[in-house]
């Protein structure tokens, strides 16, 4: 079953982790390389493709992200440049940026990725080690001999 | 909200029924199973709040390559994993070509720039004519022992196959022919106290006081120009394989490529991106592409007339060899 739009556009259902279904058009479906291969093995004859790793919450963002980057292959570099930092500013805090970035990177978008991991990049400049440890539940594995050691070695970083 | 509460109640209340004495596990009515299971699934897809995330060890690779050096200095100390991470030469590669420019303060001190490769800078003392290998994103520096005293152009590159960065230094025959021109080598890195050692040398003429010398380091090769100042000779280009320490490639290069002799200087550039030679006489440019000499020294010669002597440096266009001024020189 493979439902069609009056443009003739194919489109194609995708399934979140927690059941919610989306329906979009094949083209920006396959913006993810992950479901553009499935489509092209066939994995979605019935027309749904279940994504087991992604929550709906997380996909309705990633598909936003998809159709703006589908559709504005003519439009000005800079005003989809100003779309992404507005994007990754409504998902200001780093873990609905980490949950992004997971989701593109199962789905492999690249652009998607880069994107994100240039803004946690940017979000964890001039953080000290303790407040990237929280960021992420990163645990210490330091002694606190080894610590200072560390620490000496890289004195200038921490001036 | 104040159904979970009622629940949680009930259950403690249940649980106060136990007691360690008692070892009896306590059944739980099947509701409250499943209140509990929703209740655990709800937290799990829960909209995002200050929780900390777990992150896995390719994302954060994604997200590190992209942070400033100075960060990632003191970002070794978040954990043993992200340390040696940090410090992982895949991991270095990456975070070079991903990372923006950075600039760094100039050291005011008396040593000339030779020669850079991955971002680490080969400078000489101008009156103690030492060297040493300078990192200005991480801020140390490698003092290297003397190389032969007659030596003319000391280079580095980094051998690929062995891991290892490596530097060559060609030297002279000396005036009063007492001892020839040749090659030596030191491996940084593998040993505590790195020392210079002779490269076997005998199948090409060593090289004389009056030869132009020019190197160039690329990945795994340094390619060595000598410019003849004798008329009836001809120059010679030839390439030393970094990885198996031996000339893999050497060819004559006609006279009539460089008439004069003159300065020539190494250019990376072109459609093909490799190393060329470049000399400007008489007015014209003369430019000659060399191919990775691991399979041969290819020569590709190339004139280009020039309007105007004075410019001092010049740029190689992609795929045109159209000279465009620049200031400063060549590198």
């Amino acid at each position: 079953m493979s439902i069609t739009t009056e443009n003739n556009e194919k489109m194609i259902t995708l399934m979140s982790s927690d059941g919610e279904e989306f329906v979009v058009e094949e083209a920006v479906a396959a913006q993810s390389q992950t479901i553009k291969h499935l489509i092209e093995d066939g994995c979605s004859t019935e027309g749904s493709i279940p994504l087991p790793n992604v929550t709906g919450r997380v996909l309705s963002e990633v598909i936003q992200y998809c159709k703006k980057h589908s559709s504005s292959d003519d439009k000005e570099e800079k005003e989809l440049e100003a779309w992404d930092a507005e994007f990754v500013k409504a998902a200001d805090d780093h873990v609905a940026l980490t949950d992004l970035m997971m989701a593109a990177n199962f789905l492999d978008i690249k652009g998607l990725l880069d994107l994100v991991a240039q803004t946690l990049a940017n979000m964890i400049t001039g953080k000290s080690p303790e407040e990237v440890r929280r960021m992420w539940n990163i645990k210490n594995d330091f002694t606190p001999e080894e610590a200072e050691k560390v620490r000496k070695e890289n004195q200038w970083a921490f001036e | 909200m104040g159904q979970n509460v009622a629940t949680r109640r009930n259950i403690e209340s249940k649980g106060e029924k136990y007691s360690p004495g008692n070892p009896q596990p306590i059944s739980l009515p099947m509701e409250f199973i499943i209140e509990i299971l929703t209740h655990l699934s709800k937290e799990k897809y829960s909209p995002s709040n200050s929780q900390p995330v777990f992150l896995p060890m390719e994302l954060i690779i994604e997200i590190l390559t992209r942070v400033a050096v100075k960060d990632l200095l003191r970002f070794k100390c978040v954990s043993k994993e992200w340390k040696l991470l940090i410090g992982d030469r895949n991991f270095v590669q990456k975070h070079f070509y991903h990372s923006p420019c950075g600039t760094f303060p100039v050291v005011k001190q008396s040593f000339t720039f030779l020669h850079s490769y991955h971002g680490l800078i080969l400078e000489m003392h101008e009156h103690s004519k030492e060297f040493r290998i300078r990192n200005p994103a991480m801020q140390q520096v490698l003092y290297i022992p003397n190389p032969h005293k007659r030596n003319r152009a000391v280079r580095f590159g980094f051998a690929p196959t062995s891991g290892f960065y490596k530097l060559v230094s060609i030297y002279d025959s000396d005036v009063t022919g007492n001892g020839n021109g040749g090659i030596e080598i030191l491996v940084l890195g593998s040993e505590d106290k790195p020392s210079w050692k002779h490269v076997d040398f005998t199948h090409l003429e060593s090289f004389e006081k009056n030869d132009l010398l020019e190197a160039w380091a690329t990945e795994g090769v340094v390619h060595i120009a000598k410019i003849s100042k004798i008329q009836s000779r001809d120059h010679e280009v030839m390439s030393f394989d970094l990885d198996t320490e031996s000339f893999r490639g050497h060819k004559l290069v006609p006279r009539s490529v460089f008439p004069d002799g003159s300065a020539v200087s190494f250019a990376l550039g072109g459609v093909r991106e490799w190393p060329y030679l470049v000399a400007l006489a008489n007015d014209e440019l003369h430019v000659l592409g060399m191919k990775d000499c691991l399979e041969e020294v290819e020569i590709e010669e190339q004139d280009v007339r020039m309007i105007g002597v004075e410019a001092v440096g010049f740029g190689l266009d992609r795929g045109k060899h159209a000279a465009t001024r620049r200031s400063g020189c060549l590198p």
